[in-house]
């Protein structure tokens, strides 16, 4: 599987890595904000797109909602530290968000993202 | 070495561009933004990309340029004089490049929508030299500008609500034209307030080009329905944080010579 | 600002720390001081919008940034506390802050928002919060000394 992962946090993108790394084999790309995000899709062509909430313009919002609308196969999955206030939920699963993890990211949560996108692609 | 990426910071300025030689001083520059990591190629025959032609098309371009240069300042009332010489070589440099050279051939064939573009680059470039942006910004800026209605169609509408996407789909398809471009024809149509379109964007979801171009874009098409300057830069700067970033709306009123916009003789 | 108001932070720091690769959390003490501080070495500064409005900053020296950052990072040595480290530490109070709106919410207090974090590194530095007095409370995260100052009203 191939993951673009999105975050402008060094540690963050380097956390990422490792809890997915550790459950399944992923070639990574990475990108620090909207405007690489997007770069990043049309050039790595990812499976799955681990995408923080909070990044420079365009914000992870934004980039959801084009990349929902340009790649209709791409699973996005949206990574927040405000995770349980109920209008990220919502305005990140009406814009096309696969799911959404808080951070700090349990492998138990990273597990069940992996079983989802595997169930779903096959 | 050449950069195989173009690097952006938070507000989607560039840092660098693809294609550009790695000097001592652009690494240094990118470590000063925290930018760690690049992709990059070897320098190889890419050298010659550097060597593109001036065809027909961008000369006539440049034409447009000088005689649109002329008539914002005298008939608009924008203060372009000092910046003119300024405008034509970031214009020189941009009309180079290939994928520019396409659309305008296109678009040749619509008078409105060839002179928009490059009305829209030089407002541009205008207010990205009174920001003091760098060369490589600038001239970003002006690609940004040309392109920006390069999703529409034989109609020159302001109706047409998918124009934007369009032109991102577009440009998008083309590996040549940074993502940076499409995404500012995507978002010049977003508006500060969230009222905009496709997407209905608000504030920092849109990267500070859109932000600029969607004015220019703006008081240039209300210009080409309504004859009188005054008038339409009056309605355009009444958009202040309600459609555009208040900030750029104070740029762009810095660049209008007022005592000249009241001298304009209504035509 | 009513001491009590302060249980939400406490709670994000006992919950978010073990999370991250910290086995022990304790509160040393709680003081109440002056709206100005000193610091020396590392202050993450949080602003704090809605209806409780202000500046969350969570402070340590050079040293503890450094072993806070490698236990983070799984071990991993730090030697300086470079961007990686800085990187760290900044998510760090991103997630403790985030993790206290949440609280406040559970409580009642809805509708909080953080700013990204600032990271300020520097010997001899000087803070002000914009509130009369600040609530300082002093953790113990295995073994390494964490300053929270609190300036909310």
């Amino acid at each position: 599987m191939k993951f673009l992962i999105v975050d402008d946090s060094a540690f963050m993108r380097t956390q990422i890595k490792q809890v997915f790394s550790e459950l399944a084999y992923i070639e990574f790309a990475e990108a620090v904000n909207g405007i690489e995000a997007l770069e990043k899709h049309r050039t790595f062509n990812p499976d799955v797109v681990i995408l923080d909430y909070i990044i420079p313009a365009p914000d992870g919002l934004a980039v959801l909602k084009i990349l929902a609308e340009i790649d209709k196969k791409v699973k996005i999955v949206m990574i927040t530290s405000l995770g349980n206030q109920n209008f990220i939920y919502k305005d990140c699963i009406e814009c096309g968000a696969f799911a959404i993890i808080t951070k700090p990211i349990a492998r138990e949560n990273a597990l069940k993202v992996i079983k989802s996108i595997r169930t779903r692609v096959i | 070495m050449i950069a195989n990426q173009t690097i952006c910071n938070d507000r989607g300025m560039i840092l660098v561009a693809k294609g550009v030689l790695l000097s001592t001083s652009i690494i240094y520059r990118l470590r000063k933004f925290n930018i760690e990591v690049i992709e990059v190629k070897e320098d190889g025959d890419e050298a010659a990309q550097s060597s593109s032609t001036f065809t027909a098309t961008a000369r006539k371009a440049i034409s447009t340029v000088i005689d649109l240069t002329d008539n914002v300042f005298s008939c608009r009332g924008l203060n372009v004089k000092n910046n003119i010489s300024d405008i034509e070589l970031v214009m020189h440099s941009v009309l180079k490049r290939p994928f520019i050279q396409e659309f305008l051939a296109v678009c040749d064939k619509n008078e409105l929508l060839y002179k928009h573009s490059i009305r829209t680059a030089i407002l541009s470039i205008n207010m990205g030299l009174v920001q003091k942006w760098d060369t490589l910004n600038l001239e970003y800026l002006a690609m940004c500008a040309i392109l920006h209605d390069s999703g529409m169609g034989r109609e020159f509408s302001e109706h047409d609500t998918q124009h934007p996407f369009v032109g991102f789909t577009k440009l998008r398809a083309n590996p040549d034209i940074d993502m940076l471009i499409a995404v500012v024809c995507l978002q010049h149509h977003e508006y500060y307030n969230g009222s905009g379109f496709p997407f209905g964007f608000k504030r920092t979801q849109i990267t500070e080009f859109a932000c600029l171009l969607a004015i220019v874009d703006y008081y240039d098409r209300l210009l080409m329905k309504n004859s009188d300057p005054r008038k339409v830069m009056f309605e355009t700067i009444g958009k202040k944080g309600i459609l555009f970033d208040p900030h750029m709306v104070d740029l762009f009123s810095s660049t209008i010579d007022w005592s000249r916009l009241y001298n304009i003789p209504m035509s | 600002m009513d001491v009590n108001m302060i249980n939400p932070i406490l709670c994000a720091f006992a919950e978010i720390i073990p999370q991250i690769g910290f086995q022990t959390v304790q509160k040393k003490n709680l003081s109440l001081v002056g709206p100005t501080f000193t610091y020396d070495g590392v202050l993450i500064n949080l602003s704090v919008i809605g209806p409780i409005k202000g500046v969350i900053m969570i402070g340590m020296d050079n040293d503890s940034a450094k072993r806070f950052a490698s236990k983070m990072m799984m071990g991993m040595e730090v030697v300086e506390f470079d961007k990686l480290a800085q990187s760290a530490v900044s998510e760090m109070g991103n997630m403790v802050c985030a993790n206290a709106c949440t609280q406040y919410s559970k409580i009642g207090v809805t509708g909080l928002d953080i700013s990204p974090p600032i990271l300020m590194i520097g010997q001899g530095g000087q803070a002000t919060l914009p509130v009369p007095q600040t609530i300082v409370i002093h953790f113990l995260v295995d073994d390494i000394n964490i300053k929270v100052y609190v300036g909310l009203v």
